[in-house]
C-alpha cells in the first residue's frame, strides 16, 4: 500500500463520484437532448478518469496496456453511439417543444 | 481476496447502474431507454475493470474489452433500427 496506489484509488473515486453526478443528471432533467448531453459529455469524463486511476494502480504492466486500449475503444465510441441516439430521434421527428434562438425575440 | 475499497467502488458502480435502469423503465420515448441501456453498458464495463484491479489479474480485462463492444453495438444497431422504423438497408419492407 505505498502512495502511488492511494493516488491511483483517489482518481477512482474521483471518477465514480462524477460517474454518480452523471446519473444523478441523466434522472433529474426534464429533456431529452439535454440527457443526451450529459450522457456523451459527463458520463465519458467519469469513465476516461475511472480508468486513468486505473492505470496508475496498475503501474508499468500488461494490464495498463489493455486499459490504454479500452480507454482509446471509449473515447472512439461514446460520442458515436451518442450521435447515433440524437440523430435517430431527429430523424423519427422528436423535438423540445421550447422556444429556440432562432423564435426567441430579439432586439 | 479483494478489498474493502473495491468493494465500496463496486458498490457504487451498482448504485448508478440501478440509476440508469430506472432512466430504462422510466423513460418516455424510446431514445431514452437506449441512452440507459448505453449507460449501463458503460457502468458494467466500470465494474469489470474494478474487478480486474481486486483480484488483481489482467485477463480479466479482455472481458472489459468484450463489455465495451457490445455496449456500442447494441446502442448504435438499436438506434439505426429505430431511425429506419425496422426496414433494412436495401430493402423493400
Amino acid at each position: 500500500m505505498n502512495v502511488i496506489v492511494i493516488a491511483g484509488q483517489a482518481v477512482i473515486l474521483l471518477g465514480l463520484l462524477i460517474t454518480g453526478f452523471g446519473v444523478y443528471t441523466v434522472l433529474r432533467l426534464d429533456s431529452f437532448y439535454a440527457r443526451m448531453v450529459v450522457t456523451s459529455k459527463v458520463e465519458a469524463m467519469g469513465f476516461v478518469t475511472v480508468v486513468i486511476g486505473a492505470m496508475i494502480v496498475s503501474g508499468l504492466s500488461a494490464a495498463t496496456l489493455k486499459l490504454a486500449t479500452i480507454l482509446l475503444f471509449e473515447l472512439l465510441t461514446v460520442s458515436v453511439s451518442a450521435h447515433a441516439i440524437a440523430r435517430s430521434a431527429w430523424v423519427s421527428g422528436y423535438r423540445i417543444r421550447t422556444v429556440t434562438t432562432s423564435e426567441a425575440r430579439r432586439d | 481476496m479483494i478489498s474493502g475499497f473495491y468493494l465500496a467502488a463496486l458498490a457504487m458502480i451498482g448504485v448508478s447502474t440501478i440509476g440508469s435502469l430506472i432512466r430504462v423503465l422510466a423513460g418516455p420515448t424510446i431514445w431514452d431507454r437506449l441512452l440507459g441501456v448505453g449507460l449501463s453498458a458503460s457502468k458494467i464495463t466500470l465494474a469489470v475493470i474494478i474487478v480486474a484491479l481486486g483480484f488483481d489479474e489482467s485477463y480479466i480485462l479482455d472481458i472489459a474489452l468484450l463489455f465495451s463492444i457490445l455496449g456500442f453495438l447494441v446502442t448504435v444497431l438499436l438506434a439505426r433500427f429505430v431511425e429506419r422504423r425496422g426496414v433494412l438497408e436495401g430493402g423493400t419492407e
